[in-house]
């Protein structure tokens, strides 16, 4: 309960209210307020599979048979991947670190070793000898070693960013007693394990004729539970979908950004608001006309982070567009 | 400008001459608040007065406030102060306050404004224990490269980024106290030749931001009393066979711009007979840069010595080495010797030493050593590794706090700690994965160059 020397300062501005606050950091900035309820449930598995190779040795890397990535969508080998990373993770079983790599947790302190190599586009294939990280090559005699402390997971991503963009994995496990010198990369579709509830969320209420100043800093968790990186959320996304239901959304999860009649986006600098007008077509540009349409359908809105590890977006719902706002 | 607002939340103010049956001349009037355009964490403060006076800005998170900026040094109707460390997109409480001889005399009402988001990019930052209540300037590496402040919380106060697609390895408080330092580098492959020292004032601004090119800066600088800049630089000469060799300098930066050059490695090495062990990265590949003003001597770290050289700032002569190659000193029986070392710290006649590869594996390590100048003998008496183990393959420093604690960067590992004498860990700071610290700066204070107003 607040003090009340503090409530009667809050009454001595209360004509003021909209512009400030007394006292409380979430003070909201918008019309439409999201709240954790209106957030989808999501949870995800992955199985990652484990090549055993010969310990303190080089091995060659190739990555042709690559087809898809872990949400089931095409791959070309040659033009989709840029970067082949090594990361040693330390004092995580490879249980450990699917389970830190499926919810996005993985900390820079895990990781006690990076090496990576930049494909060129033409050939599929490389030598673990051939990574390296700021001009220092990996140490195979010494760096790649049979032990209990460290866990190697190989990432073949889209972009060159660490951490960001593995379209598909595998564990490498060094052994003395494995004669394998090849690591063939296993394609991504069937290592993501993923079900979104879509079904159960509160929908978000917003006004059909606007405004619609979206604002988020009422929640508290994302869709897998973890709390909200705030300062990664970089886009907003709002999506209608003609002629299907949200069971058919919930179904087809992995394609939301594909299926869509259209899609709307907006990139940010930052913040915990967005206005909703300034949304723009993803594909003609043209700014978001708002929510009259004459077909039957579902909308759905996107809080993403482009940025972090996990690419599911940070809070998913399913907006009912009403007279009024929340 | 972004916003500028200013409320009045309280009505009561405790100063006697405040509530007079005359206004005081001395109390501020016409207070606003702008957020910066660059750091939504970052207020400028203006006010009036009627007669000359000197002020300042008490502020805070809550109505209580708390904290204050330092007192105005002239005497002026017009006044403004910048504050700093206020959390991102939370509302930050003020007032103006009249002081005279450092004492308050008259203030304003307190008001609010509520300070903007923190830009997309910036990593995020988990803090476990209490056990630290000051700040610590940093520059960040990885994904994304930016300078920040970072309170005791966790939270990131004041950040600064720019695109000159270089990196970032030292953030310092400037002396003046209104501005942050840092180097702008490349330490990977060939070094840049349009490295600069930059200087951002505390609120951003563009238009007052200014840098002092220096070619082929390394790792660390440090920055004089009187505001002279010390820098380690690569130089590169050719040998008796027309080979390239690649060793360090130490330039000093004059406040006039003036640049001379202190000391080099061949001053006290000879690439002939002390080649060191990593030539790929050149030949002694200095790496950290301390200044000890009592001594009028810097401490050069030498990555491929696995040494630390005291300089003399006067003669660039090395008064003595410590470590693997071109030692003076001699190693007590049993002593942990460091390898591929980073920062450091010398207090008295102790030094603790930021090893990154000396410790049996990838495991780094912060060893210290009590240093006879007379024997001339250094004995290890404390060591310190993380637990869990943390790996940090570049950077990292130890800081010997005044209560026997200390402050330990693991850079690359994305994690920093704080021990208490015990050598306990009481406080700890980890990044996302994909993100480094550079060298540190703690302060408990983001003013007066990190001292408390």
């Amino acid at each position: 309960m607040r003090s009340g020397n503090v409530h009667l300062a809050c009454l001595a501005v209360a004509g003021l209210a909209l512009l400030t606050s007394c006292g409380d950091a979430t003070q909201s900035q918008g019309n439409i307020l999201l709240k954790d309820e209106n957030n989808y449930r999501t949870m995800a598995d992955l199985t990652i599979p484990v090549v055993v190779t010969t310990a303190a040795t080089d091995a060659d890397i190739c990555w042709s048979a690559i087809v898809d990535d872990i949400q089931c969508h095409p791959v070309s080998a040659t033009a989709d991947l840029d970067n082949v990373s090594l990361l040693r993770i330390a004092h995580l079983s490879q249980d450990q670190v699917r389970g830190r790599v499926a919810d996005g947790s993985l900390s820079q302190s895990d990781v006690s070793g990076y090496v990576d190599f930049q494909t060129d586009h033409t050939t599929t294939c490389t030598k673990l000898s051939s990574l390296s990280f700021f001009g220092t090559v990996i140490d195979i005699p010494s760096q790649y070693i049979e032990s209990d402390d460290y866990t190697y997971l190989l990432l073949f991503s889209k972009g060159t960013t660490p951490g960001l963009g593995a379209r598909t994995m595998t564990f490498l496990q060094p052994s003395a007693n494995s004669p394998n010198t090849k690591i063939d990369a296993p394609t991504g579709c069937g290592m993501l394990d993923f079900s979104a509830d879509l079904m159960s969320l509160t929908k978000l209420s917003v006004p059909s004729d606007g405004p619609w100043l979206l604002d988020w800093r009422g929640i508290k968790r994302d869709g897998q539970g973890n709390e909200v990186p705030f300062q990664k959320i970089d886009g907003v996304s709002v999506g209608f979908y003609a002629n299907l239901t949200v069971a058919d959304l919930q179904a087809r999860i992995f394609d939301i950004e594909l299926i869509a009649t259209n899609l709307y986006d907006i990139k940010l600098p930052g913040g915990r608001t967005a206005d909703l007008a300034t949304a723009t077509d993803r594909k003609t540009g043209e700014t978001f006309p708002g929510f009259a349409r004459t077909e039957t359908g579902t909308w759905m809105l996107a809080l993403t982070c482009s940025k972090c590890q996990n690419p599911a977006p940070v809070l998913l719902t399913i907006i009912e567009p009403s007279a009024g706002g929340t | 400008m972004r916003r500028a607002l200013s409320l009045v939340v309280a009505g009561a103010a405790l100063l006697p001459a405040a509530c007079g049956d005359s206004p005081d001349a001395r109390r501020p009037a016409n207070v606003t608040a702008t957020l910066s355009d660059q750091i939504a964490t970052v207020v400028t403060v203006r006010w009036t007065t009627s007669v000359p006076t000197t002020g300042y800005v008490e502020f805070g998170a809550t109505g209580k406030l708390g904290t204050r900026t330092p007192v105005e040094t002239t005497a002026a109707l017009d006044h403004s102060a910048v504050v700093v460390g206020l959390t991102a997109d939370a509302p930050a409480y003020y007032r103006a306050v009249s002081a005279e001889n450092g004492a308050a005399v008259a203030a304003s009402d307190v008001a609010t404004i509520l300070t903007g988001p923190l830009p997309v990019g910036l990593p995020g930052l988990t803090k476990t224990g209490d056990g630290y209540d000051g700040f610590v300037i940093v520059p960040i590496l990885g994904a994304t490269t930016a300078i920040v402040m970072i309170n005791a919380a966790g939270e990131i106060v004041w950040y600064h980024t720019d695109d000159r697609k270089l990196d970032f390895y030292r953030a310092r408080l400037s002396v003046d106290g209104k501005s942050v330092l840092y180097n702008a580098a490349k330490i990977s492959g060939e070094p840049s030749a349009a490295s600069e020292l930059v200087r951002v004032p505390l609120d951003g601004d563009p238009a007052k931001t200014t840098s002092i090119p220096v070619p082929y800066l390394a790792h660390d600088f440090v920055e004089h009393a009187d505001g002279t800049l010390g820098a380690i630089a690569f130089e590169d000469r050719t040998d008796a066979a027309g080979a390239r060799v690649r060793g360090n300098k130490l330039i000093e930066i004059a406040p006039d711009g003036t640049q001379r050059t202190v000391w080099t490695s061949w001053n006290c090495f000879d690439p002939a007979t002390a080649p060191g062990d990593d030539p790929a990265q050149g030949w002694t590949f200095a790496n950290a840069l301390d200044f000890d003003p009592a001594a009028d001597a810097y401490y050069v770290g030498l990555r491929n010595f696995s040494s630390i050289a005291k300089v003399n700032r006067t003669t660039g002569a090395c008064d003595w080495v410590l470590g693997l190659y071109g030692s003076t000193f001699t190693f007590a029986a049993g002593a942990a010797r460091f390898l591929h070392e980073h920062q450091f710290d010398v207090h008295g006649n102790r030094i603790v030493v930021m090893d990154n590869d000396g410790a049996p594996g990838d495991v780094s390590r912060v060893l210290e050593y009590e240093l006879d100048f007379t024997a001339m003998t250094a004995t290890q008496v404390w060591s310190y590794t993380a637990n869990p183990t943390v790996y940090t393959f570049v950077l990292g420093e130890p800081i010997r706090l005044a209560d026997g604690g200390t402050f330990v960067n693991w850079s690359t590992a994305g994690q920093m700690e704080r021990l208490d004498a015990a050598g306990t860990s009481v406080w700890k700071l980890n990044t996302d994965a994909g993100f480094a610290f550079g060298f540190q700066t703690i302060a408990n204070s983001l003013y007066l160059g990190g001292n408390t107003p």
